[in-house]
């Protein structure tokens, strides 16, 4: 039977039988053929018309993409295939990297987490992409299957601009690695929404901090911001008023007004630029000192 | 070709389907699953959930074949002789209303309960909230659905269902919907889920300007697609070019302009949807484009441009007066004087079934089509059709059938309008949206005709309700007496009229709140603008004004240094009061009680229990309070408009089941409850057990005219007419039982399907038996009028009642991001008799966290005429996770003329909410609301700037 609204333009939905056949048929249809995991974006914005795909390639439950594994020395890799649910609930990730979870489940509804990944939120490249602030501060990086073969592209050099990443045709996101987290290390995760209603972030802050004897104030932290930038930023000159300064309250004041300085939001419906960047600053504050109450005890 | 294979509610199911179909389209359209629902299409809504090997998903958004081989599990494979337990406790708590978002919260609720079982773990509020964050339910309010689930998962919960007075047989019981059964197990029939054989499917040329000429219209590409099988413009309008509720000046298909950019200009029937779609790109339309008005006050400036130039009047809908006393008496008598001015926005009803019509045209036989004569597809509907009909879930089944009568010149009587159920209305179905489209192409192309808006097509097309500005000058008295009230409205109707002065007269009415008020003057423009029309939405304008009007109060209460509730109790109507229309309560004004049991409810629920009351108080960066706030809401039309319902009672006897009833009326259910409290109305005057009383509402060949269901005024008036057919229908068999019986008819007991009498005792059957024996119809038609009223601005009954209520909001406000969280609301409120408490505290419920939508995340933004929330990501309704505690008493003033004494529910726990969020903001942190929504920003800003009032609203 016939649908009463229209249906999507359409397109081959491709289930390669291997990562090598779906790298090529990738690079062979370069424009046409976009690669999915779970697809939640995906198919909203070719609803929306957006996209207009001819070939959907399922890369989902791909050769060893469907795993967590953790390893003390080598840490921990989340296949792509692996949605949030499943992160959110891994004894692994909730034992020693409890702001992914943490992260993972303030994304969408329950729903669209049985098939969003940790991955794909990251090929997405939203700036305001839940999970990559933990992805980013845990040091992470992506295991990827291109034409030429396996590579790893760290996360920190990973972002172009909005929905622009240095991935290739051809290129397939298969896992995330996360090192083996710093000893007697903290994080935080705060994602402010409008009035508290389940929307996109308006800004999220990650914060993740350790004890350091290297650095004069004893401790380092690294800070993740989103929705205040094209893609998911750093402030790199907070992180090192943290390291660098023994820290007080005002310190902490000091780095998150660099955080905030160090922004440049947009003005849009869901926030203005004036409040995202105050946003920053408070939820920085915030953010850094819980963490820094539980990595001084 | 690859096959889809599926296993569906363990029913294994090959299919040879396009790869771009998503599940919930290979469910509905395929396999004729139609329980599965699509509210959005887009993933926002959750409606559409289903599992997938057990797990659940958006199956809107979900590619058939990435099911390939798996599990499936939808509503109707969860029955399986007897009801699930979610489905049982779905019922027993109300939690279903329009029923259309059931599946999908009960197969999300699945999924969590089986999971929690699995683990041996108890399901808590808080898990529910989590797993069923974003499955939008726009009816309940949540409550209700977090209790069901929690009893399904064994915890042994007990509905919530307000004390009452003392219940009758079936009056005042909590009894479910009749309809309630299919809702739950994915059998109940929303327009979409109808299939007729050979049917087309429509599109719509929107506008796409918001004000332009048009020069010409060019539908030769269109008409020439293969596939395409009708165009239609303004030509092919045989009848009356316009449709209109009220006043006839909406283009079925425009003509000479357009005024929004929704607007429809041609329609499209093809074979499929898809080729009606681009047949739709192809239509050529030249425009010469008009300078666009696009707020209210600026409609009225003299340079402005003129969307109706035949209308005297410029932009002017209607300009309402409110007059009384004597103004400079009134404030030279006021020893403060407060004046404000607040906004309010436009909001959308997010009902979450999009608008659906499908027209048959005269003399339809499936059996022309390949289909069969006795094809039971459509679950009961006959196959054949003798005259033009179109299926719609419509508020006013009759005024659809005039409309699309009067523009296909035909009679009233050559077209026949079947109402659906409808999946959420609040208004927003009471205008025409493709009635009159489907009708003219099923006419045009001998075909049955179907035409489903997509999500962003409802946004963008139908009536909202009306943004104002509302400036309110209130006068008061050292020892808190109000001495007046002076009031300008202004009110964005939009590009029609649709209902829009009635809505902005009900604005203006009420605009010195539930006050006894010596001195009053309003003045209201209504104002066409190059916006989308403005119509009804639950409240009815009252909800606008009761934001300004309890705001003010709450500023003259600080100022006076008077506590607001006893400010609000010493000036509140009472019996013997007279309202700013000048009419004098006479009966059933319960306010000083609900005021009362607020007052008391709040005192006792406030914090720690053995701490004294406070306001406000602070817990780190959070600042808490408490803010109240009164609203009262008319019943019926009022004004001096006939207020008629009419209604067909029948008695019979069933073979196995006994004597039966049905009740008949073309009243709109969607989800208020209304087949319930007809039931229960026909059983009580009957004396039939409820199970024995069929209801069958919405068909304009079936059912007579019952009026429009809107202004709270179906259990009054339809209420009315069923009790007065049934006390017919009752005379009727006492007259003959009692000669069988040898006694006087009003000596007869009627009571639990028997009649008693001088010892004896008879079942009713019989009664109808030796009734049909004599020859008597055993049926009686009832036309009610309801007392009749005043126009505005003659002074008199301007409405024969009104409820009132009071309710009190704990809000939590984050000092660090402006964040404002609904902890708690209290209510009560007076509806005269509850006929069903448990529907009724679904619509209390309901209507508090619609409110508090409109209060904290709700505003359909638009720029120059240009929606922004055009998809429902942009639109962000209430969910579950904010839904806070209700605590709601029930006051039964009885009215004289109601029925049992009731009154209007529906539209009123949607007024005073609004304003009791704010006050409990402004009591928070001292900064007033002027403007909705909340915007935490200017609300922060404010706050750190030490400003008392913000006026910049989310979404500027």
């Amino acid at each position: 039977m016939h649908t009463p609204t229209p249906a999507l333009p359409e397109f081959d939905y491709i289930k390669p039988a291997s990562l090598p056949e779906a790298s090529r048929f990738l690079a062979e249809h370069n424009g046409e053929a976009r690669p999915i995991l779970g697809g939640t974006d995906t198919f909203v914005r070719m609803r929306d018309g957006f996209w207009k795909e001819k070939y959907i390639v399922d890369v989902k439950g791909l050769d060893g993409m469907d795993g967590i594994t953790f390893d003390p020395a080598a840490g921990l890799t989340i296949g792509a295939s692996v949605n949030m649910n499943r992160v959110v609930a891994s004894p692994e990730v909730n034992e020693h990297y409890p702001v992914l979870a943490e992260a993972a489940h303030t994304v969408a509804s329950y729903q669209l987490r049985t098939r969003a990944t940790i991955v794909g939120n990251i090929c997405n490249a939203s700036p305001a992409g839940d999970t990559i602030g933990a992805c980013l501060v845990l040091g992470g990086s992506l295991q990827v299957h291109g034409v030429d073969g396996i590579r790893q592209e760290p996360l920190s050099d990973f972002f172009r601009g909005p929905g622009q990443t240095v991935l290739k045709p051809g290129d397939i996101a298969t896992a995330l690695l996360l090192p083996f987290p710093p000893h007697g290390y903290a994080a935080k995760y705060i994602k402010l929404g409008r009035n508290a209603i389940g929307d996109l972030s308006i800004v999220g802050v990650t914060a993740l901090g350790y004890p350091d004897s290297d650095t004069p104030s004893g401790f380092r932290f690294r800070l993740a911001l989103a929705s205040v930038a094209p893609v998911p930023l750093v402030p790199t000159q907070a992180e090192t008023i943290l390291a660098e300064n023994s820290i007080t309250e005002t310190v902490i004041a000091e780095a998150a007004q660099s955080a905030m300085d160090a922004c440049n939001p947009i003005d849009d419906v869901r926030g203005s630029a004036r409040y995202r960047r105050l946003m920053v600053r408070n939820l920085t504050k915030k953010a850094v000192t819980e963490v820094w109450e539980k990595i001084s005890e | 070709m690859t096959l889809l294979k599926l296993t569906v509610n363990g029913k294994i199911k090959e299919l040879d389907v396009p790869h771009s179909r998503f599940l919930a389209e290979v469910l509905r359209y395929d396999l004729g699953l139609t329980g599965t629902k699509i509210g959005c299409n887009e993933a926002e809504c959750g409606i559409c959930t289903v599992l997938v090997n057990g797990t659940p998903v958006d199956s809107c958004i979900y590619p058939a074949f990435k099911a390939q081989g798996a599990t499936i599990e939808t509503i109707e494979g969860l029955a399986n002789g007897d009801l699930h337990p979610l489905q049982q406790a779905f019922i027993d708590h109300g939690a279903v209303q329009c029923g259309f978002c059931t599946p999908g919260l009960i197969m999300t609720a699945k999924a969590l309960v089986d999971q929690k079982a699995a683990a041996n773990e108890p399901v808590t509020d808080h898990d529910i909230k989590v797993a069923l964050k974003d499955t939008y339910c726009r009816c309940t309010g949540y409550s209700s659905v977090i209790r069901a689930i929690r009893q399904a998962a064994g915890a042994g919960v007990e509905p919530y269902v307000p004390d009452v007075q003392t219940p009758g047989a079936a009056v005042g019981r909590p009894l479910p919907n009749p309809d309630v059964f299919g809702k739950v197990t994915g059998d109940a029939m929303y327009t979409d889920d109808y299939h007729f054989p050979g049917m087309l499917y429509a599109r719509t040329k929107r506008a796409g300007v918001p004000h332009a000429n048009i020069i010409s219209i060019d539908t030769s590409q269109a008409e020439a697609l293969p596939g395409v099988r009708a165009v239609a413009t303004h030509k092919d309008v045989p009848g009356r070019k316009n449709h209109g509720l009220f006043k006839v000046d909406w283009p079925a298909l425009c003509y000479d302009k357009v005024r929004y950019v929704g607007d429809a200009v041609a329609v499209v029937a093809a074979d499929t949807a898809e080729i009606a779609a681009q047949a739709v790109e192809l239509i050529k339309i030249d425009y010469e484009e008009l300078p666009v008005v696009s707020d209210p006050i600026s409609a009225r400036q003299p340079d402005a441009a003129i969307l109706h130039p035949d209308r005297p009047d410029g932009n002017l809908l209607k300009h309402i007066k409110v007059r009384k006393g004597d103004m400079e008496t009134g404030f030279a008598e006021a020893d403060i004087v407060i004046e404000r001015t607040y906004r309010t926005p436009t909001i959308e009803h997010a009902f979450l079934e999009p608008e659906c019509a499908i027209g048959i045209p005269a003399g339809y036989n499936p059996v022309d089509f390949g289909g069969a004569v006795d094809a039971n597809q459509n679950r009961g509907v006959q196959a054949v059709h003798p005259k033009l009909t179109v299926y719609v879930g419509s508020q006013i089944p009759y005024a659809d059938r005039e409309q699309v009568a009067a523009c296909l010149g035909l009679d009233d009587e050559a077209v026949r309008v079947i109402g659906t159920l409808i999946g959420g209305g609040f208004g927003g179905k009471e205008d025409i949206a493709g009635q009159i489209h489907v009708a003219l192409l099923a006419q045009k192309t001998g075909r049955p005709v179907k035409m489903l808006y997509t999500r962003q097509e409802s946004l963008l097309v139908h009536p909202k309700r009306h943004a104002t500005v509302i400036r309110i000058k209130t006068g008061v008295k050292k020892d808190g007496r109000l001495t007046a009230v002076e009031a300008e409205l202004y009110g964005d109707s939009g590009a029609y009229a649709s209902l829009g002065e009635k809505v902005m007269t009900r604005a203006t009415t009420h605009a010195s709140g539930p006050y006894d008020v010596p001195h009053v003057k309003i003045d209201c423009y209504a104002m066409y603008t190059n916006n989308p029309p403005a119509g009804a939405f639950r409240g009815f304008g009252v909800t606008q004004s009761a934001f300004a009007v309890e705001s003010n109060m709450d500023i003259a209460a600080h100022k006076l240094g008077l506590d607001p509730v006893d400010f609000r109790r010493l000036n509140a109507l009472d019996v013997g009061k007279v309202t700013c229309t000048g009419q004098e309560l006479w009966d059933s004004v319960g306010l000083q009680e609900c005021i009362d049991l607020v007052e008391q409810e709040m005192k006792a629920h406030h914090t720690e229990q053995d701490e004294p009351f406070r306001w406000s108080w602070s817990e780190g960066a959070k600042q808490y309070a408490w803010g109240i706030a009164l609203g009262y809401k008319n019943t019926g039309l009022g004004g001096g408009a006939p207020d008629k319902s009419e209604a067909e009672v029948e008695v019979w006897v069933d073979q196995h089941q006994g004597a039966m009833a049905e009740i008949r009326s073309a009243a709109a259910e969607m989800g208020q409850g209304l087949p319930a409290v007809l039931m229960q109305i026909v059983a009580e005057g009957l004396g039939l057990p409820h199970n024995r009383v069929k209801v069958l509402l919405s068909d304009t060949d079936l059912t007579p005219d019952a009026g429009p269901t809107t202004a709270s005024r179906q259990t009054y008036v339809s209420g009315n007419a069923a009790r007065f057919a049934a006390q017919q229908v009752r005379q009727l068999l006492a007259v003959v039982a009692s000669e069988h019986l040898d006694c006087a008819p009003d000596e007869l007991r009627f009571d639990n399907g028997q009649i008693q009498a001088n010892g004896h005792t008879i079942d009713i059957a019989e009664a109808i038996k030796w009734a049909k024996d004599e020859g008597h119809e055993t049926k009686a038609s009832y036309e009610y009028y309801a007392p009749k009223t005043q126009p505005l601005g003659t002074g008199g009954d301007m409405h024969f009642a009104f409820s009132f209520g009071a309710q009190a909001a704990l809000c939590e406000v984050d000092t660090e991001t402006g964040q404002v969280k609904v902890k708690k609301v209290v209510g009560a409120h007076d509806v005269g008799r509850a006929i069903n408490p448990q529907t009724l505290q679904g619509q209390v419920e309901g209507g508090i966290v619609m409110c508090m939508g409109n209060a904290l995340t709700e505003h359909f933004v638009m720029e120059n005429g240009r929606p922004w929330t055009d998809v429902f990501a942009r639109y962000k309704i209430p969910g579950i996770k904010h839904a806070p505690e209700i605590i709601s008493h029930i006051v039964e003033h009885n009215t004289a003329d109601g029925p049992y004494g009731a009154k209007g529910v529906g539209e009123l726990s949607s007024i005073p909410a609004n304003p009791a969020i704010t006050n409990a903001i402004c009591n928070a942190i001292g900064v007033r609301v002027m403007s909705l929504p909340v915007d935490q920003d200017a609300l922060l800003r404010a706050l750190k700037a030490g400003e008392k009032e913000v006026t910049t609203a989310w979404g500027e």
